[in-house]
């Protein structure tokens, strides 16, 4: 999917990637990609960076812990991340039910 | 040995990081987390048939040019910042991002002179004025509140000499650590003990010093004894605790106790010599307050470059051509720092003896 289109939903798609529990990096972008069949292969440059972003906004927190001798960070939802990631699925909801309404009309 | 891709990859991007003016603490946090996801990449690579040597490379193109990655960070919490402590990080720059980083240099690399660059230079004037101006008020207020309380009796009383001139020395000595600070933090993690160490060394060697030579020659009347007693104080005392520091970042760190005393003894003897030589050429032998002023910013100018270019080569032992340019930038910073931030009454407070 090219990037320009991902645009705007980057921060929904990380935060619905934690929905489900707590995970690092490595595993959200595994996630991402897996559960999109693909689509959503996304360099971890963009990856990285946004996640931060998320924590400084109080969308999301992060702790270490230690695997196999090495430190990782984890990142998981905070309840506020919870609300937006809820919010921003009703409206991609509507949203794209609009869309598909509007596509699915046209010959 | 041979270096795997992935380390100079994370070599790189503390260096674009601490470019971009991401701290310490965050620095090491982002590099860890890097090296911790690209370590379990080639893992996974690996257990799919691939060589650990296109693993790496693969996992490290995952994540782009060091350089924007960092730029992707800086913005991300640049963004995440309330209002407040982005004008506290903005303060704490001070502009100084431009000068003595080890690494990565916006002075050494041209290309890298960017708008953003620019402001902070521009900051950094502001700022420094603004901390001069701040610094030499606070100074002056101690000193004018004591000359008002005490009057004369300041300058017949030793003791009264020593807590003005403590007084004095704490805030001139906070306010060199903090000047020296701004370049060193480039440098260093932890630099911030620096400004303590400073205010600590200065306030605690014109204690020491002022006291012994108190009680030497005006309590015991033997002059020469409190001269040969606080002198080595005054010297080797200011730089004592900064010494303690820098063992810790550099080697050769003893040199500092020298290069400190030499800092302020020299710029004080160059300085006398000008006053008197000023005096000798004015007809009614009087010394006007604007040659004052500058006789003692010069003195604070010389002292700021000898204590920088002190702390540039100790600092540049292991560096290249381009990490010198970037200290002799610091430098030059600092130079500019103790030439506007120096209290304009210390050598009268010294000269009392």
């Amino acid at each position: 999917m090219k990037g320009e289109a991902l645009k705007g939903h980057l921060d929904m798609l990380l935060l619905a990637a934690l929905a489900a529990g707590a995970a690092h990096g490595y595993a959200i972008i595994t996630a991402l990609r897996e559960r999109s069949g693909g689509t959503f292969d996304l360099p971890e440059g963009t990856i990285y960076p946004a996640l931060h972003r998320l924590e400084q906004s109080g969308l999301l927190q992060s702790s270490w812990t230690a695997v196999g001798g090495r430190r990782r960070r984890v990142y998981e939802l905070t309840k506020r991340g919870r609300a937006v990631l809820a919010e921003q699925r009703e409206s991609w909801w509507v949203f794209s039910g609009a869309v598909a309404a509007v596509l699915g009309s046209t010959p | 040995m041979t270096r795997q891709p992935g380390e100079d990859f994370l070599a790189t991007l503390a260096a674009e990081l601490t470019a971009v003016g991401i701290g310490p603490q965050r620095r090491a946090e982002i590099c860890t987390e890097v090296e911790d996801h690209l370590r379990e990449s080639v893992r996974a690579a690996q257990l799919q048939g691939q060589s650990a040597d296109a693993a790496w490379r693969q996992a490290v193109a995952r994540f782009g040019a060091p350089a924007e990655l960092a730029r992707r960070f800086a913005v991300a919490f640049e963004r995440g910042d309330s209002m407040l402590k982005r004008l506290a990080l903005l303060l704490a720059r001070i502009g100084l991002r431009s000068a003595g980083d080890p690494e990565v240099s916006h002075v050494a690399a041209p290309g890298r002179r960017t708008p953003q660059t620019r402001m902070d230079w521009l900051t950094a004037g502001i700022a420094l004025v603004l901390l001069a101006t701040g610094g030499n008020f606070a100074a002056n207020m101690i000193r004018e509140g004591m000359l008002n309380e005490f009057g004369d009796a300041i300058n017949e009383h030793w003791l009264l000499v020593v807590v003005s001139g403590v007084a004095f020395w704490l805030v001139t000595g906070l306010l060199m650590g903090f000047g020296q600070w701004l370049v060193l933090r480039r440098w260093v993690d932890r630099a911030r003990w620096w400004i303590l160490a400073s205010t600590a060394g200065w306030g605690g060697a014109i204690a020491l010093g002022t006291t012994a030579y108190g009680i030497f020659a005006a309590e015991l009347r033997w002059e020469a004894a409190g001269i040969a007693v606080a002198l080595p104080v005054l010297f080797f005392g200011g730089g004592l605790f900064q010494w303690l520091l820098l063992r810790r970042w550099v080697r050769r760190a003893g040199w500092w106790l020298l290069a400190s005393g030499l800092s302020w003894v020299v710029p004080l003897a160059l300085t006398f010599g000008l006053r008197v030589f000023l005096e000798s050429q004015t007809p009614d032998g009087g010394y006007g307050a604007v040659l004052q002023v500058l006789t003692l910013a010069l003195d604070s100018a010389l002292r700021g470059l000898f204590s920088g270019v002190a702390l540039v080569l100790l600092f540049a032992q292991a560096g290249n051509p381009s990490q010198r340019l970037g200290h002799a930038a610091g430098a030059v910073a600092n130079t500019a720092v103790e030439a506007v931030a120096r209290p304009r009454r210390h050598l009268a407070l010294l000269g009392y003896t």
